[in-house]
């Protein structure tokens, strides 16, 4: 690759890449600067989304600690007690309400809603073991109290890596795994059973006479068992009435691992007021506390009250799940005010305020929990999003048809300007215009262009007017000391002189003859356009004149073959014939200083599509291509062989272009094919008839 | 007694070189450089023949004053224009002035001298009640008096330039012959051999024809070649 193509690939590119981006592609690719509206709305919703968070985390905060302050030293509503008597102890049991009822198929599933009152008994609670090595993964116990309409249901899920239920026939339900429960109080008419575990399901309540010994079934209460692999479940149904006198119950369980032996390997429960099992009971909310809560009307907020012994006092909402209570309530501990934020899913989150109910002892009393998912804040940062899109969007269309709109018109603008500025000046370089319309009156920068291409053009055309009478100026001046050198020459001749003045005046005389022509060709040429101009048309036979031309021609040259040849037969133009004529002298003079003796000149006239093409034949040497397309311009005389002593300015060919141009047609000129001679095509409109 | 020619040309050497010529062939001239001077030493004393030329200094039209004020004072006076200005406009005003001939510069002087010695002998032609048989060309419509120069076609008088009449009279004398273009510029005592300068000439006897007749198509262009007289 050389050097050139090297340059002309590169500036091929950068040419490709700057033509394909005209205006109106470059300013609607500068719209695209409008997607950065999204990016920086994006940004600046993630930033409000953050402050949202953070307004919604200290407003909940806030809250939880005004529900907290406003429970303050309401000792006397968190005087836990119990309903039907006295105090309630911290250890006390609360009874889940239910909403729904629960059925009686040992599983645990329906249970689910009731989790927070779920009350664990592991090794704390051994009230006895025989054999040593309790293992801390058996035995134990979880249990949950709730209550539904009249009925009192008990979930009881014992883990017991060996169940052994009892078997048909057994007349001790002892040997079994099982439950001892008591109901009523301790010593004041409580009733105990023996609940053994059966393999068919069904639970049956064996009641212990009051001086023992004696087993009966008892009928009012109903249960299911499931076994499962980690040990057994209960579900127990007993009506209310057994337990509203004392708001007890009695719950142990016992576990045997030697069917053989039957022997209880340990027994589990709660140990209180020296009663084996004894649980105190209280109903689940505090009516006052609920009241508030409920009057509150907090909307998307779940409100969560719990006592110090972290039983659940009061709620709003149903929401089962119960996530982030165990953390706020430890960091309660600490006794100060809390929150965080927890997720609820792959997109929710939720902020937790905690906050400590204090007691006039400066002690907690309980805790306020307040729950808020930031769906707010989400979805106010969705909309935002939204907004912002759509509005970047239709800003992006109105700003891109804005633009499309503009740079069409200034395209059209350039465009005609730039069309106008190429018409202003003709093939052969004259201006010919004053200046431009296009933008003329515009005030803006196509304006200033335009108004300065007049400008250049107003003085390139001063210029030109110049050029185009500088010959006939040349002409007028030349022609005053050229007539005194001729007649002074004259004077001189007149004179008696020798031999060697008279040769001289005589070269003198062929030097100034020569300028005159010069000068005399040169006005011509000058004024030849005009002249055509103002001349009157009229029709002339252009083959008549031809072929009485050519005839005549060849009388006069007769060291040169010269023909005719008429395939157009009468050929009526509109002109001038003496031009014609000038314009055939022009063509003449042309053949005849470039053909040499015996060349052959010829005219053939031919008619074509309301037109006639005369093509004016030489044989004398080609026309070098560079001078072919410039030929018929002032001062352009170019071809080999011109050894000729005339004047040639190349002044005939201009005057033979412009009388062809007078006449509306047009001449230009060609080498043969063969190469062998020069053809000038010269083209007339024919005269239209009627 | 001399013929005195009035020459004024504000050009000092090419008023000698003319006054000398003059001269030379026997004529007395006079010259001036100034319209004003010319004007009061013409009007005093008025030249058998005036040639003037048409910007005098810083006159641009200086020529066509003086020649107005000459031919006011003296009606039958001789003017030929001898100029540097070559604009038909200018021709056509000298020659409405009543010019004889319009030349343009540069002219040979023995021409000049010819052209001078035309009018003089056409003048002297006129001034004789009865103008001899000789001279006298008739063609179908034309007649044509060399000696008085004067032209009619169809009996209507026809008013030529000197230049004119010539290229007229060379025409007509063997009607049906061409002359050539260079046969036409001799006759014409015209040095610039130019087949323009020619046509030009014919161009505006056609149209004086043609004010007469606008039928006339005598005079046709033998192409390449010259001009002839068409034959009845």
């Amino acid at each position: 690759m050389t050097d050139e193509e090297r340059w002309s690939s590169n500036s091929f590119l950068a040419g490709a890449i700057s033509m394909r981006l005209g205006i109106r592609a470059r300013l609607i690719l500068l719209t695209l600067a409008f997607l950065v509206i999204p990016v920086l709305a994006y940004i600046s919703s993630q930033e409000m989304k953050r402050f949202m968070l953070r307004h919604q985390q200290s407003s909940q905060l806030i809250a939880a600690q005004a529900l907290a302050a406003s429970l303050h030293g309401q000792y006397a509503q968190f005087q836990m007690r119990q309903e039907k008597s006295g105090e309630l102890t911290d250890a006390a049991m609360f009874i889940h309400r239910a909403t729904s009822p629960f059925r009686m198929d040992g599983l645990a599933d329906e249970w689910a809603p009731a989790a927070s009152a779920v009350r664990e008994f592991g090794r704390e609670s051994l009230l006895m073991e025989s054999g040593g090595g309790f293992d801390p993964a058996t035995g134990g116990f979880k249990l949950i109290v709730a209550r539904w309409e009249d009925h009192i249901y008990l979930l009881v899920s014992v883990q017991d890596e060996t169940v052994i239920p009892i078997s048909r026939g057994w007349t001790d339900p002892g040997k079994a795994d099982h439950l001892r429960l008591g109901l009523g109080a301790p010593g004041e008419g409580e009733r105990k059973y023996i609940v053994p575990v059966s393999s068919d399901g069904e639970l049956s309540f064996l009641e212990e006479a009051p001086g023992g010994g004696r087993v009966e079934r008892n009928e009012t209460l109903a249960g299911r068992v499931k076994i499962n692999s980690r040990g057994y479940v209960m579900e127990i149904a007993l009506p209310e009435s057994q337990i509203a006198g004392s708001m007890t119950l009695r719950i142990i369980a016992e576990d045997v691992d030697d069917q053989r032996r039957g022997r209880v390997k340990s027994a589990i429960g709660p140990m209180e007021d020296g009663a084996p099992g004894l649980i105190h009971l209280a109903y689940f909310q505090s009516p006052e506390i609920q009241g508030m809560l409920d009057s509150l009307d907090l909307a998307e907020v779940e409100a969560r009250v719990f006592d110090r012994a972290r039983r659940l006092r009061a709620s709003t909402g149903f929401a089962a799940d119960v996530s982030g209570e165990g953390e706020a309530l430890r960091i309660l501990a600490s006794g100060a005010p809390y929150y965080t934020n927890i997720e609820t899913g792959p997109n929710g989150e939720k902020v937790v305020a905690a906050a400590p109910i204090k007691g006039s002892d400066g002690g907690s009393l309980g805790v306020v929990i307040l729950e808020r998912s930031t769906r707010g804040a989400d979805s106010m940062q969705d909309k935002a999003m939204e907004n912002t899109l759509w509005g970047a969007f239709l800003a992006f269309v109105a700003v891109a048809a804005g633009l499309v709109i503009f740079s069409t018109r200034l395209s059209w603008r350039i465009h005609r300007l730039r069309g106008e500025a190429e018409r202003a000046i003709d093939q052969e370089g004259r201006v010919r215009v004053d200046g431009l319309e296009a933008s003329r009156e515009s005030g803006d920068e196509i304006g200033d262009l335009s108004r300065s291409i007049s400008g250049l053009l107003k003085k390139l055309r001063s210029h030109h007017d110049f050029l185009a009478i500088l010959p006939r100026t040349l002409k007028h001046e030349i022609n005053n000391p050229l007539n005194t050198i001729t007649v002074s020459l004259e004077n001189l001749a007149a004179q008696e002189m020798g031999q060697a003045g008279s040769k001289y005046i005589q070269s003198a005389g062929r030097g100034v003859a020569r300028l005159r022509e010069i000068v005399d060709n040169l006005a011509e040429a000058a004024s030849v356009e005009d002249s055509i101009q103002e001349e009157k048309f009229e029709p002339v036979d252009l083959a008549l004149i031809l072929e009485r031309y050519m005839e005549n021609s060849a009388g006069v040259y007769k060291d040169r073959r010269i023909q005719f040849s008429n395939r157009a037969g009468k050929a009526a133009i509109l002109g001038s014939d003496y031009r014609i004529e000038q314009l055939l002298d022009k063509l003449m003079d042309n053949a005849l200083d470039f053909t040499f003796r015996d060349g052959t000149i010829e005219a053939r006239l031919e008619r074509m599509n309301g037109r006639f093409l005369l093509t004016f034949y030489n044989d004398g040497p080609p026309i070098p291509e560079r001078t072919l397309g410039n030929m018929f311009d002032s001062l352009v005389a170019d071809r080999e062989g011109d050894k000729s002593a005339r004047t040639h300015l190349g002044i005939g060919l201009y005057v033979a272009r412009a009388i062809c141009q007078g006449h509306g047609g047009g001449i230009s000129a060609r080498n043969t094919s063969d190469g062998k001679g020069v053809e000038f095509l010269v083209i007339l409109p024919a005269a239209r008839h009627g | 007694m001399p013929k005195i020619i009035g020459i004024v040309e504000d050009d000092t050497d090419q008023l000698e070189n003319y006054a000398d010529a003059m001269r030379r062939k026997g004529y007395e001239p006079v010259g001036y450089t100034r319209a004003d001077q010319a004007l009061e030493a013409f009007t005093k004393n008025p030249p058998d023949l005036a040639v003037l030329d048409i910007s005098l200094g810083a006159e641009v039209d200086g020529g066509f004053e003086l020649c107005r004020s000459l031919l006011a004072a003296h009606p039958g006076l001789p003017v030929i224009f001898l100029t540097d200005r070559v604009d038909e406009i200018d021709k056509i005003s000298g020659l409405r002035l009543g010019a004889w001939d319009y030349e343009t510069k540069p002219i040979s002087l023995n021409f000049l001298a010819e052209k001078v010695a035309a009018i003089f002998r056409i003048m002297e032609s006129r001034s004789q009640p009865h103008g001899k048989a000789e001279g006298i060309i008739k063609t179908g419509d034309l007649a044509l008096d060399e000696n008085r120069m004067t032209v009619t076609w169809k009996g209507a008088p026809l008013d030529l330039t000197l230049t004119e009449f010539r290229i007229v009279a060379a025409l007509c004398r063997r009607p049906g012959d061409v002359k050539s273009y260079e046969s036409l510029m001799d006759s014409a005592i015209q040095t610039v051999v130019a087949h323009n300068t020619v046509n030009t000439h014919i161009r505006h006897i056609r149209k004086k024809f043609a004010a007469l007749d606008p039928g006339f198509d005598k005079i046709q262009n033998e192409y390449a070649l010259g001009y002839r007289w068409a034959e009845d």
